[in-house]
């Protein structure tokens, strides 16, 4: 098997140019894959991430009445809606599809919202422990909640970067924010985990950015009494295991909150989930669709690229018919001189694939800086493209090889 | 050691049958030195190949090492020709790509030796074909009788039963010719058998022993000098 290898190398750095024209057809292939395919995730990349955020597969479970969220800043807790308790967040979490839940209470805006003598103009938020983790969100500047807060009742808060960018520049760590009378001390920033930059292209996208860009504070949820009311519904935000389980993370989330309402008969009031779900949804159909677009073009041009291949090998194999007959003659069985041959033939395919994703890689920064289009190198892409083209190697390396194992080696010595 | 009895050879390609061989009976002992000669079309190639394992006979039998042939399928054969039989051939067959020692080495990664062994029996081989100072000389940069000696070399390099040269000097000018023939000669004498083919009587005076070969009939040997 090494001896193969060695010799098909050999063999092949023997004859560059004629090697590398018979590559360029594997390489053009598999180089168009992979810029197609990088490009079309990228653009699916941006359009996810400008629908969902940041990708951090987070689905948020509201409490709809008539249609609409309920906003308790204009009516009263509607009832028969239990404050649910952490036992329902060990259930949500058991779900396959659901990596981490948390519960929060939401008010896009208080009455009293007092930096100084600055007001402000943002959305209140009382979240759990585990509210940072699953909604992608870190502590960017000094700490967030500790257990200890939450237990002892300590009126700190949070702040996101852009309630932070309407405090005329003062550090607002360790100074206090005024929330409907009551002191808050602020003891941290926070910010989406991953770097997001929306790309926006139209109104939708515009409108999918602003709502979640208003500005929140965040303090501990045993505090949302203090300010607010005591038995107010808790909204749930689920952290899907991969971005195709969101719409079974949310469904699943929406079905177990809504089992335990005892709303009355005929009044429209349950937990749903805003579009989200359904965006997923489609995009899913989106890449699919691609997908299998890909594999169609993929296997048009690998099919040349491989017919190239066989061609080449055919004419090795006839241009060394004596060298095949020698090695007969010495005693090489046929199995070893068809491994030769198809070991040549794989390696030849197989490096011709790796320039392709090379220059594929290549090829989509090209097309990003030009086109402006974001490039997301597929992973899995790469790697399917370098065992397919060995195994185009394989299958058109089949015939030459066994063509040439076939020779008879007193016709292939007196060959010329 | 080496017996074939009443082996004939028909070609036959559907249209044609064309015999080439009749009842050849041939016995080779252990450290004969036997010249087949004949004119062109005589049979003498096709008998070559069938002592070599390279072809099969329509019918007789031949035995090589108490192995009927006859019975052997493709890779059997190869596998005969790595452990008993050492090729010479006219146009000496080296790989242009391969260097002396590993040209040398070749048959021995078919018998399944481990590389640094194949390596040091190839350099021992060849140091006593007098070209250890080529080894590592690709064979268009040895002349005609040094790419003839390594050609003896990778034949010798599993210790042959058999070294059956097919006009050995066929290609050769007159003094390696000479050169060739004694290393054969010596070979001979170290106990070695060998088989040649040749149609140049000066060549074939080397041979302990001669036979003739004409219209597919192989005859009694024929005294020294005396061919053709």
């Amino acid at each position: 098997m090494f001896e193969d290898i060695k010799l098909s190398f050999k063999g092949i750095w023997s004859h560059k140019m004629r090697s590398f024209l018979t590559m360029l057809g594997i390489i053009v292939g598999i180089a168009s894959v992979i810029a197609v395919v990088s490009t079309i995730k990228g653009t699916n990349d941006q359009i996810k991430s400008n629908l969902i955020g940041d990708g951090s597969n987070t689905v948020t479970v509201e409490l709809y009445k008539d249609g609409w969220p309920v906003d308790l800043s204009y009516e009263s807790i509607p009832s028969g809606i239990p404050v649910f308790t952490d036992d329902v967040k060990a259930e949500l979490i058991k779900n396959d599809a659901i990596e981490d839940a948390a519960f929060y209470r939401f008010r896009d805006w208080a009455d009293s919202l007092y930096f100084r003598n600055i007001q402000l103009q943002n959305q209140i938020c009382g979240i759990d422990d585990s509210y940072l983790y699953v909604s992608g969100l870190q502590i960017t500047k000094g700490r967030g909640f500790s257990e200890y807060d939450h237990k002892n009742y300590n009126k700190v808060a949070l702040i996101d970067k852009i309630v932070l960018n309407s405090l005329e520049g003062e550090d607002p760590i360790g100074k206090v924010i005024d929330i409907n009378g009551e002191p808050f001390t602020v003891i941290g920033i926070v910010d989406k985990r991953s770097e997001f930059e929306p790309v926006i292209n139209s109104v939708q996208d515009y409108l999918n950015y602003v709502s979640s860009s208003s500005g929140t504070i965040y303090i501990p949820q045993e505090l949302w009494p203090v300010c607010f009311k005591f038995d107010e519904p808790l909204n749930v935000i689920v952290k899907a295991t991969s971005t195709d389980d969101m719409i079974s993370a949310g469904n699943a989330a929406i079905s177990l909150l809504n089992s335990k309402l005892s709303v009355a008969d005929g009044s429209d009031i349950k937990y749903a989930s805003g579009n989200l779900a359904n965006a997923a949804a489609s995009l899913n159909s989106l890449s699919s669709s691609t997908n299998i677009l890909m594999i169609g073009i993929a296997s048009i041009s690998l099919l040349v690229g491989g017919i190239g291949v066989m061609n080449i090998m055919l004419v090795s194999v006839t241009e060394r018919t004596r060298e095949i007959g020698l090695k007969k003659a010495l005693g090489a069985k046929k199995r070893r001189i068809r491994s030769q041959f198809l070991t040549e033939a794989v390696i030849l395919s197989g490096i011709g694939g790796i320039l392709g994703v090379i220059t594929g890689i290549i090829l989509s920064y090209v097309i990003s800086a030009v086109a402006l289009i974001p490039v997301s190198i597929s992973t899995p892409a790469v790697v399917i493209a370098v065992l397919f083209s060995m195994v185009i190697g394989i299958v058109f390396g089949m015939l030459p090889s066994v063509k040439a194992s076939n020779l008879n080696p007193i016709d292939a010595l007196r060959y010329e | 050691m080496l017996s074939m009895k009443d082996i004939c050879k028909t070609y036959d390609n559907g249209k044609l049958t064309l015999p080439v061989l009749f009842n050849i009976n041939l016995e080779i002992e252990k450290g004969d030195f036997v010249a087949i000669t004949g004119p062109s079309g005589s049979g003498k190639s096709t008998l070559m190949n069938i002592i070599g394992c390279l072809d099969t006979a329509t019918s007789g039998t031949y035995i090589l090492n108490g192995e009927d042939i006859a019975s052997k399928n493709e890779n059997e054969l190869a596998e005969i020709r790595n452990k008993y039989i050492g090729f010479v051939f006219q146009s000496f067959n080296l790989m242009p790509r391969e260097t002396a020692l590993e040209n040398v080495a070749l048959p021995m990664l078919y018998a399944g030796i481990k590389k640094k062994q194949r390596l040091e029996r190839a350099a021992a081989v060849l140091e006593k074909m007098g070209l250890g100072d080529r080894m590592d000389h690709l064979p268009g940069q040895l002349s005609g009788g040094q790419k003839q000696r390594v050609a003896i070399a990778r034949a010798m390099a599993l210790d042959p039963s058999v070294l059956l040269a097919d006009e050995p000097t066929g290609a050769l000018d007159s003094k390696s010719s000479f050169q060739i023939m004694d290393i054969f000669r010596e070979l001979n004498s170290e106990g070695t058998t060998i088989i040649m083919i040749t149609h140049d009587s000066e060549i074939a005076d080397y041979a302990k022993t001669q036979l003739h070969i004409r219209d597919g009939r192989l005859y009694a040997p024929l005294k020294e000098g005396s061919a053709q």
